[in-house]
């Protein structure tokens, strides 16, 4: 494990620049998470940090040492691929050992590693099946664990749990914060999944059009996100417009307490969970306009009786509302936060 | 990194010498020599020449549109229908690949000469004789010989051409209410249009240049003919250098006007996720296309089944079978001096033309489809012209390049031809062998290579253990053709090896059939045991790689 800087990393192809001097900084022994949607370049970065791919500028270091003039295989910078690129003509224990064939080791310690990590993903009855045996989930446990083997200094995940299902991508990511965790890892794990960043990161940066706009806790980026891209990309809001007078928030349908946010905002948010019903008197009047039922929670959209303003809720549990019903709900105080487009 | 690039490009940049010193180079000097004003107005106007350029055409076209009449239906059936035997007549539709075409003409005029096998049925059923071979006869001779010795690459593009439509697009317009005729014509067959195109083209080329077929007829009214008996006397006559000019012209236009049309296609479908399910055709409707495919493979071997029982005959004359059997012409083909020395050059000039056109195929496909390089493009294009440059153009280069440079006469084609011929094999199979390895490479992703890269290989060993292993099949695929191409070779065969200590198979077998007497039937017992050594080969060839070979045949 290593701290990693990464200091004013830029790339372009031809005309298009993917990164524009992008620094970080991954703490020893962080789960870092980096978002963003497709194309904004977080793959590229990943490519450069294993020495697949050559910044145009910009330095990166391991626990302050430069290593961009070393090649990918010197790095020691273990990448799970995303579509995995397992090797189809080795066997599950031969893709876990290359790498330590690779690096000289002995055989008896080879077997012993092997081993080890292939019984850390349970895999170990699988040891020596062909790869084109295997189900997804078993392929991208594998690349896991080959990825595991060498003790990399830096653990790199290239949306790893894209191709599989649901139910399986959930169980995979409490496998992945387990191992990162007893394994001691430092890692950088790049998805366009919110719920895989919130559910394993230690530290979440969210990226668009090559540079890093916001970078904390999971918590952090969800109730106090930068602008309203990064508030729409991180789950559902209400964005209000309205007018800023002191510490208040002014809309149609009344004047609200702001938790914070720049003066010259020009539009405030509050998350659905964060409106409940209340006592009669004790908020606004609203209209249900559409319920949608979710399972675990509903999604009420409503319309405010004075001014009209739609706001999307969230509820758990209680009486499902029906559409037409009136109801009386409020923002939970210290949430509505005023923010710049 | 910058090492690496540097290294990569150095190797770009050997490819390239090869095709410039060994193709473009004697190609251009040839084209010069041809473009005379003088020599040209002599081929445009003396009805000789331009007679025997609209005879090639003329056979080109015919050949080509029988192929495309024979294949069709059949590869249509192979792609939709499960039927009896599918799997062993499909392999069967290679068999032709191994039979050299114009040996197969020996077999051929004994079926269909006056006094031959047709004609002897004919006479038993009280019919008059009907010499099918006069005239125009030979024409279509040729022709059907040539289909039939061409139908298998057609079949090889439209095959892959079937697999590649995702069934959905029929079953969208099948939804949509649009009837099968209609389906076919206006949703399948535009979608076969890169496969008919590629197809199309190999053929139309193949036959237009075909040296071995027509000299075997005796049929001296087409151009590769007239420039292989214009050799002798070049000194006096040197229109043959504007008869290759005009040939290489044609071929270069008929491949770059397919090309085009390929790229413009456009409407590539990427194939989905469904597979297609084979339907059974009801009751005995089943078994038409086994009979089908039967009957061509039949009427492809037929002269070559003919051919074996010539071997074998003690006399083969105005009869169906041949009047008792003999193994006299095998031994006679083994002694005879030409023989057993032309097999030995044979495989020598063959091996080493396999092993150049794998190293110079396989660089080429790395330069293009995984390096990337600047100019990578322009390698490939290289690489893929000698599709369009035919056998009698190149040889004929060599040899008067061998004469003009004095840094060629090391390779004098008339002292030993062993490497001028030994490239002149590779330099044709080199584009098969790039298909081949490019189509690997393709389906092999590199990140695959990119992670050995990343826990710890190095570039050559990421490249030896892991991407190396993956492409080896297609490799093999590629090599095995350019050798049995090579051992079946006539148009360089017969230029090149002028001396006969030096005369490969082809060219032997072609010297005996000219022997009066029992040539026909020492070359016919010869010509067995070519058939049999390149059907081990490519029998191998098939088992080990099934429909990879598809990739192969590909503009």
């Amino acid at each position: 494990m290593a701290k990693v800087t990464i200091d004013r990393i830029r790339k372009s192809y031809g005309k298009e620049n993917v990164l524009n001097d992008l620094s970080l900084e991954i703490a020893d022994g962080d789960i870092f998470f980096l978002l963003g949607a497709s194309g904004c370049g977080k793959s590229t970065l990943l490519r450069i940090l294993a020495g697949l791919l050559e910044p145009d500028a910009g330095h990166i270091s391991f626990d302050g040492e430069k290593i961009d003039d070393l090649p990918p295989e010197k790095r020691q910078s273990a990448m799970v691929f995303q579509n995995y690129a397992l090797w189809p003509h080795m066997t599950v224990r031969e893709n876990v050992a290359f790498a330590l064939r690779c690096a000289g080791k002995k055989r008896a310690e080879i077997d012993e590693r092997v081993r080890e990590v292939l019984s850390g993903v349970q895999l170990e009855s699988l040891a020596d099946r062909r790869i084109g045996a295997l189900s997804g989930g078993q392929q991208q446990r594998v690349a896991l664990a080959r990825a595991l083997a060498v003790k990399p200094k830096l653990l790199l995940l290239d949306e790893p749990l894209s191709n599989l299902d649901a139910r399986l991508r959930e169980t995979m990511r409490g496998e992945i914060r387990a191992i990162c965790r007893r394994e001691k890892l430092t890692a950088l794990y790049v998805t366009h999944d919110r719920q895989e960043a919130f559910s394993i990161g230690d530290k979440v940066a969210w990226m668009d059009h090559g540079v890093i706009l916001q970078e904390g806790t999971p918590t952090q980026l969800y109730y106090q996100p930068v602008n309203c891209a990064c508030a729409e990309f991180f789950g559902d809001v209400n964005f209000l417009a309205g007018r800023r007078t002191g510490q208040n928030w002014e809309t149609p349908f009344g004047a609200f307490a702001l938790a914070g946010g720049a003066p010259d905002a020009e539009v405030a948010m509050i998350r659905p969970e964060m409106i409940h019903l209340v006592d009669e008197n004790m908020g606004f009047a609203v209209r249900v306009v559409d319920v949608i039922f979710l399972g675990e929670n509903q999604l009420l959209r409503v319309e405010t009786e004075k001014g009209g303003v739609s706001l999307t809720i969230r509820r758990c549990g209680g009486v499902i509302p029906r559409v037409g019903d009136r109801l009386t709900v409020n923002f939970e105080a210290g949430q509505l936060l005023a923010m710049a487009k | 990194m910058k090492l690496r690039r540097l290294a990569q490009y150095l190797l770009a940049m050997l490819a390239a010498a090869f095709f410039i010193l060994f193709l473009l180079l004697p190609v251009g000097g040839v084209v010069v020599h041809g473009c005379d004003a003088r020599l040209l107005a002599e081929v445009f106007c003396n009805p000789v020449y331009v007679n025997a350029l609209i005879h090639s055409l003329a056979i080109a076209l015919t050949t080509t549109l029988l192929v495309a009449v024979i294949t069709l239906p059949l590869a249509f059936w192979y792609d939709r229908y499960r039927f009896p035997g599918r799997d062993a007549v499909n392999l069967a539709m290679f068999l032709p690949m191994i039979l050299p075409p114009f040996v197969g003409a020996i077999g051929f005029q004994q079926l269909l000469g006056y006094y031959g096998v047709v004609n002897s049925i004919l006479a038993k059923c009280g019919m008059a004789r009907i010499d099918f071979l006069a005239g125009s006869g030979s024409f279509w001779s040729i022709c059907v010989i040539e289909a039939l010795h061409l139908y298998p690459i057609f079949y090889l593009n439209i095959v892959t051409s079937f697999g590649n439509i995702d069934p959905n697009l029929e079953d969208a317009a099948a939804n949509l209410g649009i009837s099968p005729c209609r389906r076919f014509f206006s949703i399948t067959l535009p979608l076969l249009r890169p496969g008919i195109l590629a197809g199309g083209a190999l053929v139309l080329i193949w036959s237009f240049t075909e040296l071995g077929t027509p000299l075997m007829f005796n049929y001296t009214a087409v151009t590769p003919v007239q420039i292989f008996n214009g050799l002798t006397e070049l000194e006096s006559n040197p229109v043959p250098f504007a008869l290759v000019a005009v040939t290489l012209a044609v071929s270069l236009a008929l491949y770059l006007i397919s090309r085009r049309l390929l790229a413009g296609g456009g409407a590539v479908a990427g194939k989905g996720n469904s597979v297609r399910t084979l339907e059974t055709l009801p009751g005995l409707r089943r078994y038409v296309p086994t009979v089908a495919f039967s009957l061509l493979t039949l009427l492809a071997i037929l002269p070559h089944l003919v051919l074996i029982l010539i071997a074998f005959s003690r006399v083969y004359y105005r009869s169906v079978l041949p009047h008792g059997f003999t193994l006299a012409h095998f031994q006679e083909a083994l002694s005879n001096a030409l023989v057993l020395p032309s097999i030995g050059n044979s495989l020598r000039y063959s091996l080493i033309a396999m092993a150049i056109a794998m190293a110079i195929g396989v660089l080429t496909s790395l330069v293009s489809t995984r390096w990337r390089l600047k100019g990578g493009a322009l390698t490939d294009f290289l690489a893929m012209t000698p599709l369009a440059v035919p056998g009698i153009v190149v040889a004929f280069g060599y040899l008067s390049m061998s004469v003009r440079f004095r840094w060629a006469s090391a390779f004098n084609a008339v002292e030993n031809p062993l490497i001028l011929l030994s490239i002149a094999y590779a330099v044709r199979r080199i584009p098969y062998v790039v298909r081949a390895v490019s189509s690997g490479l393709e389906q092999t992703p590199v990140e695959l290579e990119e992670a050995a890269r990343n826990f710890g290989a190095s570039p050559w060993r990421a490249f030896s253990r892991i991407t190396l292993p993956l492409i080896f099949a297609n490799m093999l695929v590629g090599g095995l053709f350019a050798f049995s191409f090579s051992m079946l070779e006539v148009s360089d065969s017969l230029i090149l090896a002028q001396k006969s200590e030096f005369f490969p198979i082809t060219r032997a077998l072609y010297e005996l059939s000219q022997i009066l007497g029992s040539g026909n039937s020492i070359a016919a017992a010869f010509g067995v045991w070519t058939m049999l050594f390149l059907g081990a080969t490519l029998g191998v060839a098939t088992t080990l790689l099934g429909r990879k070979i598809g990739a192969v045949f590909k503009l």
